[in-house]
C-alpha cells in the first residue's frame, strides 16, 4: 500500500455551475442571460467570489450592466473578528459573537471559540458553514486520537493537524481564518495563525478576520513591543485581557462586521476561564 | 467501518435532493482518510482551482477572493566549504503582510534544507511530504537518501498536480555522498541542477549582487557575508520580501544555523560602512 | 474695454469649466485594464450605506437621518450630515456616494436660489424634485445619489423620493438606503394620518433607530429636521444618540502600555529651520485686542 497522495480522480460528477439546465438560462422574467464566454482562460477570474457587492440590487434586468451571468457561489463570508494573545504561562483567545451577510446581521450570538481539549481553543472567523465543518472534522480526529492513545492531543500536534486537514482541502478550501491557542506541555502560552489552506506559524499574538487590519498594528506595538524604545514589560493575563477589550471596542468603531458581545476565553495549565464583555450593537 | 446496511453513498439525483441530510455513512471515512484531496464539482476543475485558489505571486491573485500567503527572497549557493542558504522571513497576503517571522528553510531532516518560496502553505505541506518519503527511503534502504533522489522525489509530486494552481519555487540541498548538492524545483516540475540560485520576487535583486561576488573559492565568513548582503539588497527594494535574515551553512555532517538578523539591524550596518568609505 | 473683463486669463487662475469632466474617463478605464500592480487600482468612492425617512406631518414635515459614511466595509465617517439644506424651507437627505449626494443638492440649491432671485417667490419642492429628477435622469444613473426630499410651500408639506435613475415618487412616507427596509417596516407598524410634531418625530426616530441597529450600513447617530409650515426649521444634529463608545472605554481598565512618555519613539535626526519672518516674531509687536462692539 503506497503511502504517496493519489492524484485527484476525475470520475463524472453532477454540475454545480449552475442549477438549472442550460437551455433554461432564463431570468424569471424571461429575459435570456448570455453567458460570458472566455476564449482564454487566463484573462478573466472565474468568480468563487460574492456574486453581489452588499447593497447592490440583487435584480438588475440588463439595465445598468451588461446582461450577466449568475453563477452559484460556494462561499459566503459571514464577518467577525477573533484574536489571541499569548503569555508566559496563559493564552487569551477572543471573538467577537456577530454573525453577518451581507449588510444584515444573522445573528448577534454565534461563538467564534471552539474548545478543542482542555488546554486548547480553536477561533475562526469566515464562512460559518466552513467553520462548522472544520470544528466537526477536528473534533472527530481529536476524539480518534483520544481513543488511541488515551490522553488529549498536545496543542503543537492539534496545531499540525489543523494544518494538515486545511491543505488537504487545498483544492477546495475551508474559507476560515483560524487562530489556535493553547497551553503548550511545559505551560507556556501558545498560538498559532494560519492562512486559509493551512500554512502556519507559531506567534507571539494573531489577529483574523474582518476586523484583523484594525488591531494587528494596535498588538504589534504595544503587545509585541514594535517601534518603541521604551521598556518592555511583561504583561500579566488581567491585563492583557483588558487590552483585548480595547482592541476590540476600537475594531467595532470601524468595522462593520465586528460588534454585539465579546467573548474572552483566558486558557491556563488549570483550564478554560470564559468572560464576556459588550460592544456597540449598530 | 466496512458493514452498513442501506446507502453507502448519496448521488443527488434530483434538483430538490441538493443539500438534504441524508446518512452518508463513507462521509466520516472520507473526512479523516488522507488519501485523496477533494476537488470542486466543476466541468474542468483545474482551471477553476488555478483561476480562484492560486497562491499567485505579486498581485496575479488580486481578483481572487481568497489570497494565500506568500511573497519572498531565497537564496542559495554552493562554494568549496559547503552551501551557504540564506532567506527572508516576510510572508504577504496581497499587500497585507501577515507575519514577518516565517521559517523560509525548512529542515527536512538533519541533512537535508528546502526553501520556501511562492505559496507558503503549498512548500510547508508538500516538503514536509518529502521528509516523510526520505524517512521511509531510509528505513527502506538502510542508507540515507541522495540529495538528486530527494529532489526528484519532490518534482515527481509536483508533476502529477500541475495545472492545479499550485506554486511552489525551492530549493532542496544538502550534503551527501557526491559532495554538496544544489537544486531548484518549482511548481510546473522543473528541476534544475547548478551551482547559484535565487528564487523569489526579490531573486533579481538578489541575483545582481550574488553574480557580481561569487566565487567558488570564497572563504565561510565571506561566502556569510555574501548571503547576507544579498538577501538584505532584495529585501530593501522588494517590498513583498524582509522581517529577519536567516541563514543557514551545510557542511559534511549536517546543516548548521549561522545567524538570525533582522534586516533593519543590516540597513545601518552597511550604511555606516558606506559612510565611512566615502568619508 | 471695461476694467472688469480681463484681456486674458492665465489658466492657472481661470475657474475649471462648468459641468462634469471627462477627461479622465480613457486613462482610468486603461489602467484598470492593463492589470498592472495593484498600486493603480481605482479609488473607491465612499459610500453612505444609509437610512433616511422623510414623513409628513399636520403642520409639516420631518426628516430623519443616520450619520454613518462607510468606504466598502470600513466607517469612514463616524458622524457625517446626510441632510443637506435646499432652500430656506426645503431639505433633502441623501443616500449613496457621499460626493454625489453633497455636490447634486448644493448644484440644485444654487439654482433654486437664483430661481428665487429672479421669481421673487419662495421655492417649491415640486421644483426642487423636477430640477434634480431632470439632472440624474441625464447622467443615467452614473450620479449615484438617492435622495429623500421634504420642505413646506405654499401647497402644504410635501415629501418626494428621488432615485438615483431620475424616477421619483410623491408619498406621504418613504424610506430610503440600505436601511431603508428595517426603517419602512416601522413606518408601516406605526405611521397614522394627522401626527403632531412630537409624534412624528418619535416615529422617524425610531426607525433610523431600526435602521442603525439593523442595518451594517448603518450607524451611529440619528439626526432629524423639522420643517414646519409657518416657514421655522428646526435641525437637530444628533437628536439620538444611542451609540456612545465612552461607556464601554470607562468600563476597560486602561493599560499602561498606551502611555508614550517622551521617547518612546525613536528620532532619527533632528533638524531645525528658521521660520522665514524675515526677522520679525511676535516678541516684536505689542498684542493687543480688537475691538468687536
Amino acid at each position: 500500500m503506497t503511502s504517496l497522495p493519489l492524484p485527484p480522480h476525475s470520475s463524472p460528477r453532477p454540475l454545480l455551475t449552475s442549477p438549472l439546465p442550460r437551455s433554461a438560462l432564463t431570468h424569471a422574467n424571461g429575459i435570456q442571460r448570455l453567458p460570458i464566454h472566455h476564449s482564454e482562460p487566463h484573462s478573466m477570474a472565474v468568480p468563487a467570489s460574492f456574486d453581489q457587492q452588499p447593497g447592490a440590487d440583487s435584480i438588475d434586468h440588463g439595465v445598468t450592466e451588461a446582461p450577466y451571468e449568475r453563477r452559484f457561489s460556494p462561499y459566503d463570508f459571514n464577518g467577525g473578528t477573533t484574536l489571541a494573545i499569548s503569555g508566559p504561562d496563559f493564552a487569551v483567545v477572543a471573538g467577537d459573537t456577530r454573525m453577518s451577510t451581507g449588510y444584515e446581521i444573522l445573528s448577534r450570538d454565534v461563538s467564534k471559540l471552539h474548545p478543542l481539549t482542555d488546554h486548547c481553543v480553536l477561533a475562526s472567523a469566515g464562512c460559518k458553514t466552513d467553520v462548522d465543518q472544520l470544528r466537526s472534522v477536528l473534533d472527530i480526529r481529536s476524539d480518534m486520537y483520544r481513543h488511541n492513545h488515551q490522553k488529549d492531543m498536545k496543542v503543537t500536534s492539534v496545531a499540525q493537524m489543523l494544518g494538515n486537514t486545511l491543505y488537504g482541502r487545498r483544492f477546495f478550501p475551508y474559507y476560515s481564518f483560524n487562530v489556535l491557542a493553547g497551553v503548550d506541555a511545559e505551560g507556556k502560552g501558545a498560538v498559532y495563525s494560519y492562512d486559509a489552506i493551512g500554512s502556519f506559524e507559531r506567534t507571539h499574538f494573531s489577529a483574523s478576520g474582518s476586523g484583523q487590519s484594525f488591531v494587528v498594528p494596535l498588538l504589534d506595538n504595544v503587545i509585541v513591543h514594535k517601534n518603541r524604545q521604551d521598556e518592555k514589560r511583561e504583561l500579566g493575563a488581567e491585563e492583557v485581557v483588558e487590552i483585548v477589550k480595547d482592541a476590540f471596542v476600537t475594531a467595532g468603531e470601524r468595522d462593520i462586521y465586528t460588534g454585539d458581545k465579546l467573548e474572552i476565553m483566558v486558557i491556563t495549565k488549570d483550564g478554560i476561564q470564559k468572560s464576556t464583555f459588550p460592544l456597540k450593537a449598530d | 467501518m466496512t458493514s452498513f446496511v442501506g446507502e453507502t453513498s448519496f448521488n443527488p439525483n434530483s434538483l430538490l435532493e441538493i443539500g438534504s441530510r441524508k446518512p452518508n455513512f463513507q462521509l466520516a471515512n472520507d473526512l479523516v482518510d488522507d488519501g485523496n484531496f477533494l476537488i470542486p464539482n466543476v466541468q474542468d476543475p483545474a482551471f477553476f482551482c488555478r483561476t480562484n485558489f492560486a497562491s499567485a505571486s505579486g498581485d496575479k491573485d488580486k481578483e481572487q477572493l481568497v489570497k494565500f500567503a506568500k511573497g519572498t527572497t531565497t537564496l542559495a549557493f554552493k562554494f568549496n566549504e559547503g552551501i551557504i542558504v540564506s532567506v527572508d522571513s516576510r510572508s504577504t497576503m496581497g499587500a497585507y503582510i501577515a507575519s514577518q517571522t516565517v521559517k523560509k528553510i525548512i529542515e527536512i531532516n538533519p541533512f537535508l534544507l528546502g526553501t520556501m518560496a511562492g505559496g507558503a502553505a503549498d512548500c510547508s505541506y508538500w516538503e514536509r511530504n518529502l521528509g516523510m518519503q526520505c524517512r521511509l527511503y531510509e528505513l527502506r534502504n538502510k542508507k540515507r537518501i541522495s540529495v538528486a533522489a530527494a529532489s526528484k522525489l519532490l518534482a515527481n509530486t509536483m508533476n502529477s498536480y500541475r495545472g492545479y494552481g499550485l506554486s511552489m519555487g525551492t530549493m532542496v540541498t544538502g550534503w551527501d555522498e557526491t559532495g554538496p548538492q544544489l537544486y531548484y524545483v518549482d511548481n510546473d516540475a522543473t528541476r534544475l541542477h547548478d551551482n547559484l540560485f535565487s528564487v523569489g520576487s526579490g531573486s533579481t535583486y538578489a541575483y545582481g549582487v550574488l553574480d557580481t561576488f561569487y566565487r567558488p573559492d570564497l572563504t565561510v565568513d565571506e561566502a556569510i557575508d555574501l548571503g547576507k548582503r544579498a538577501i538584505y539588497h532584495a529585501t530593501h527594494r522588494d517590498a513583498y520580501s524582509g522581517g529577519i535574515n536567516n541563514l543557514y551553512h551545510v557542511q559534511a555532517d549536517g546543516w548548521k544555523k549561522i545567524h538570525s538578523i533582522d534586516v533593519n539591524e543590516l540597513h545601518y550596518e552597511f550604511r555606516d560602512e558606506k559612510n565611512e568609505m566615502v568619508a | 474695454m471695461s476694467e472688469f473683463t480681463a484681456s486674458e486669463t492665465p489658466e492657472s487662475i481661470a475657474p475649471p469649466p462648468a459641468g462634469f469632466s471627462f477627461e479622465n474617463v480613457k486613462r482610468n478605464a486603461a489602467i484598470s485594464a492593463s492589470g498592472t500592480t495593484g498600486a493603480y487600482t481605482q479609488a473607491k468612492a465612499m459610500k453612505t450605506g444609509t437610512t433616511i425617512v422623510g414623513t409628513i406631518f399636520k403642520g409639516g414635515v420631518v426628516l430623519g437621518a443616520d450619520t454613518r459614511a462607510t468606504g466598502d466595509t470600513t466607517v469612514c465617517d463616524k458622524n457625517c450630515e446626510k441632510i443637506h439644506y435646499m432652500a430656506p424651507n426645503i431639505y433633502c437627505c441623501g443616500a449613496g456616494t457621499a460626493a454625489d449626494t453633497e455636490k447634486t443638492t448644493e448644484l440644485i440649491a444654487s439654482q433654486l436660489e437664483l430661481l428665487r432671485m429672479s421669481t421673487k417667490t419662495q421655492s417649491r419642492i415640486v421644483t426642487a424634485c423636477t430640477l434634480l429628477k431632470r439632472m440624474l435622469f441625464r447622467y443615467q444613473g452614473h450620479v449615484s445619489a438617492a435622495l429623500v426630499l421634504g420642505g413646506c410651500d405654499i401647497n402644504g408639506p410635501h415629501v418626494y423620493q428621488i432615485y438615483p435613475h431620475g424616477s421619483t415618487g410623491k408619498l406621504p412616507y418613504t424610506t430610503m438606503g440600505s436601511g431603508s427596509l428595517a426603517a419602512m417596516s416601522v413606518f408601516e407598524s406605526e405611521w397614522k394620518e394627522d401626527m403632531t410634531e412630537d409624534e412624528a418625530k418619535g416615529l422617524v426616530e425610531r426607525a433610523i433607530t431600526a435602521g442603525i441597529f439593523n442595518d451594517l450600513g448603518s450607524g451611529s447617530n440619528c439626526d432629524t429636521c423639522v420643517i414646519r409650515m409657518d416657514g421655522s426649521i428646526q435641525m437637530n444634529r444628533g437628536a439620538l444618540k444611542e451609540n456612545p463608545v465612552e461607556p464601554l472605554r470607562d468600563a476597560i481598565k486602561r493599560s499602561d502600555r498606551f502611555n508614550f512618555p517622551r521617547g518612546t519613539t525613536a528620532v532619527l535626526s533632528t533638524e531645525f529651520v528658521a521660520h522665514k519672518t524675515k526677522g520679525l516674531s511676535l516678541d516684536d509687536v505689542d498684542v493687543v485686542t480688537m475691538d468687536t462692539n
